[in-house]
């Protein structure tokens, strides 16, 4: 089954028409997503690879059915296209861009949250389910399909942990980018809800960083989760005060530090890994992923 | 972008928030005729950006201009906090019968503006929270409706006012939301936001801190900022080169591809017992030059001050082409004929190597002298025993 994408999602890209969005969607296409329109304002009637360009969601959705749609769209642009996407009904959407200014994404969240839409991102590659599909470009290479559900607030070390399961002969029900800045769409708690609602997943993955506290937060509901679940919390080194790469990744105060949340979530009884490699040494001791 | 008070407080002056009648000193000179605008007695407050001024000695309390100009040769070019003082905000001095606490900030969990406030202003709200947290009105904005006055008046009535002090502070707590979202700020707090013995509500201090992200659309924040080199710096930001920079204080320069995968490689470079020598992440869809200017500003450290004593790059990529990264990698070695050992662990699916295969890339590394692993662990360890093996 996996979560939120899967092999009958109809997808839509917005921004289409763009270098890098060209690029992913090929591949996207190429991996068995559902991809079936393009919307870019004023290219309507073009086509990119095979697939028909609109100038408005609406439009769009004269011809087709659309469940999903995967943005590449500038930054400050981001929050009318969202906004588009929700007031017309989309359900799940992936915002690939960083640099969205915070308030833009709050009222996109606000937006979503009326709206029973489902927001992945700002900042982030996107998610995989894999052998159904790829809304944007994990490294689908090295995903393989079973029974981990992997959420990750950093994409690169997502594709890493990908990498590290699969060669372990551990696949995934779906792995997500949920986004590298202050404010995301959904919160790692949220995804928690998902993965174990899905009959699919038998064991998660967190992947974590300095700055907020979402993992702190999802520790409360991990001490009720049914299934097992391993953390990798990195900037254990890092400097305080200063913002590194992600926007959100910057301790300030008492909050953020990796050593609470790596003791939060020890104590809501998560397995705390040191490193990737510790998460599969965990995973092979686990009788329900044999 | 974490604002002075004085700009924060020229921001509040545009939204209709009182603050005290002030001047804006570069010179121990200028105090006088400041002193002479405003009257005494006099505050005088160093504009550096860490909190803790009042303690450190930043702010004086002046009766004289003898006096004034005294202190204010002694603050300016002082050195208070690690910030070396070179403004000074010359204020008239309220008379304070109550200090309150107010502000407005991004909650990232809840993904809202959150209000806070407390009629015990003037401490640091950190403390107040851990000491008396019932104290605090906490009230979340939805950002699509806004703080409305009414909103406002209820959470004044909460911290025990009435009437027209009611009013006054719901009065600003409307107008700094408005500031709050027309300035996408992540901060805008007013501590302490004093009633004086007129029954003025005066805004005393003002800490007003600006989304990075946002500030290429914020005209007015960009026009208060005065010194040359903080314009450049904020508006050259690193993000529109695609990579992300910070010098650190270690012997291991690396390279990132992602902030989180880069965060892991310097907590491996800790615990393996180096220091990191900066952070740098890349950004997806990087081109070869701005790869090469990044690897030449960590090769430029190996030469000056000999700190730099490895580097280690470690890339997972699927849609930035692998070439135009390791060209760029490859370009400022060859530039700077560097001598310092370099070891790269290089991933690569996908779109990355549409143009040039993983192999392909790894033996152009390796032509220029790289050494290159497959495991993130071993490259990390052999760069930072070779950090050590220099001075």
């Amino acid at each position: 089954m996996a979560i939120l994408a899967k092999s009958e999602t109809s997808v839509l890209v917005q921004g289409i028409t763009g270098r890098m969005a060209s690029r992913v969607v090929g591949r996207m296409a190429e991996y068995g997503t559902k991809v079936v329109a393009g919307v870019t304002v004023g290219r309507g009637g073009e086509e990119v690879l095979g697939i028909p360009v609109y100038d408005t969601i609406k439009e769009a959705l004269n011809e087709h059915e659309i469940d999903a749609t995967i943005m590449f769209i500038p930054a400050l642009k981001v929050k009318e296209a969202a906004l588009e996407a929700i007031e017309a009904g989309i359900k799940l959407l992936v915002i690939v861009s960083e640099g969205v200014p915070v308030h833009d994404a709050m009222q996109i969240k606000a937006a979503a949250t009326r709206n029973d839409a489902w927001v992945v991102g700002p900042n982030t590659l996107g998610l995989i389910s894999p052998g159904q599909a790829l809304l944007g470009y994990a490294a689908s290479s090295y995903a393989s399909r079973g029974n981990i559900g992997v959420l990750s607030r950093s994409g690169t070390l997502m594709m890493e942990i990908i990498k590290v399961l699969t060669e372990a002969g551990f696949g995934q029900s779906t792995c997500i980018g949920i986004g590298g800045d202050q404010v995301i769409g959904r919160i790692t708690r949220d995804y928690l809800h998902q993965f174990e609602a899905d009959p699919d997943t038998k064991a998660v993955v967190i992947i974590g960083e300095i700055g907020g506290n979402m993992e702190e937060d999802a520790a409360e509901y991990i001490r009720i989760m049914s299934k097992p679940v391993a953390a990798f919390i990195v900037g254990r080194f890092a400097p305080a005060q200063k913002r590194l790469g992600h926007a959100g990744a910057i301790v300030s105060g008492n909050t953020g530090s990796a050593e609470g949340k790596r003791q939060a979530l020890r104590e809501a009884g998560a397995f705390v890994a040191d490193s990737l490699w510790d998460i599969v040494e965990f995973f092979k001791t686990l009788p329900q992923l044999k | 972008m974490k604002l002075y008070e004085y700009q924060g407080k020229e921001l509040l002056r545009r939204f209709a928030v009182p603050t005290p009648r002030g001047v804006l000193i570069r010179t121990p000179e200028q105090v006088i005729a400041a002193v002479k605008e405003i009257g005494l007695p006099v505050v005088l407050k160093v504009q550096i950006q860490s909190g803790g001024r009042g303690k450190a000695g930043g702010i004086r309390v002046v009766g004289s201009e003898a006096e004034a100009l005294g202190e204010a040769q002694e603050l300016l070019g002082a050195e208070i906090r690690e910030e070396w003082v070179t403004k000074l905000l010359v204020e008239e001095k309220v008379s304070i019968t109550k200090e309150i606490y107010a502000s407005i900030v991004v909650d990232r969990l809840v993904g809202k503006p959150l209000l806070l406030l407390s009629g015990q202003g003037g401490v640091d709200i950190e403390e107040l929270a851990d000491k008396a947290p019932d104290q605090i009105v906490r009230f979340y904005i939805e950002p699509d409706i806004g703080l409305r006055y009414f909103h406002a008046v209820h959470a004044a009535k909460l911290i025990g006012l009435t009437g027209k002090l009611m009013i006054g502070v719901a009065e600003v707590l409307f107008n700094l939301y408005r500031l709050f979202q027309t300035c996408d700020a992540e901060v805008a707090e007013i501590n302490p936001l004093v009633i004086t013995e007129a029954g003025e509500v005066i805004a005393s201090d003002a800490k007003v801190v600006i989304n990075d992200d946002a500030l290429s659309r914020q005209k007015q924040v960009i026009e208060l900022i005065d010194d040359p080199e903080v314009l450049t710096a904020v508006l050259g930001e690193a993000r529109s080169k695609g990579y992300s920079y910070v010098e650190l204080e270690g012997n291991v320069g690396l390279i990132g591809g992602g902030a989180g995968l880069t965060l892991m490689l310097m907590d491996l470079i800790s615990m393996s017992g180096g220091k990191a020598a900066n952070f740098a992440d890349i950004m997806g869809g990087i081109t070869r030059e701005s790869t090469m200017e990044l690897m030449d500003t960590i090769l430029d450290r190996v030469g000056v001050e000999r700190r730099v004593g490895s580097v280690v790059i470690v890339c997972s990529l699927s849609a930035t082409p692998v070439d135009s990264f390791v060209g760029g990698i490859t370009d400022a070695i060859q530039a700077r004929k560097a001598a310092v050992p370099i070891f790269a662990v290089i991933h690569a699916v996908d779109s990355a190597v549409q143009n040039m295969s993983l192999n392909e890339a790894l033996d152009l590394l390796q032509s220029v002298g790289v050494q290159t692993y497959d495991s993130i662990n071993e490259a990390v360890a052999a760069a930072v025993a070779a950090s050590k093996g220099r001075n």
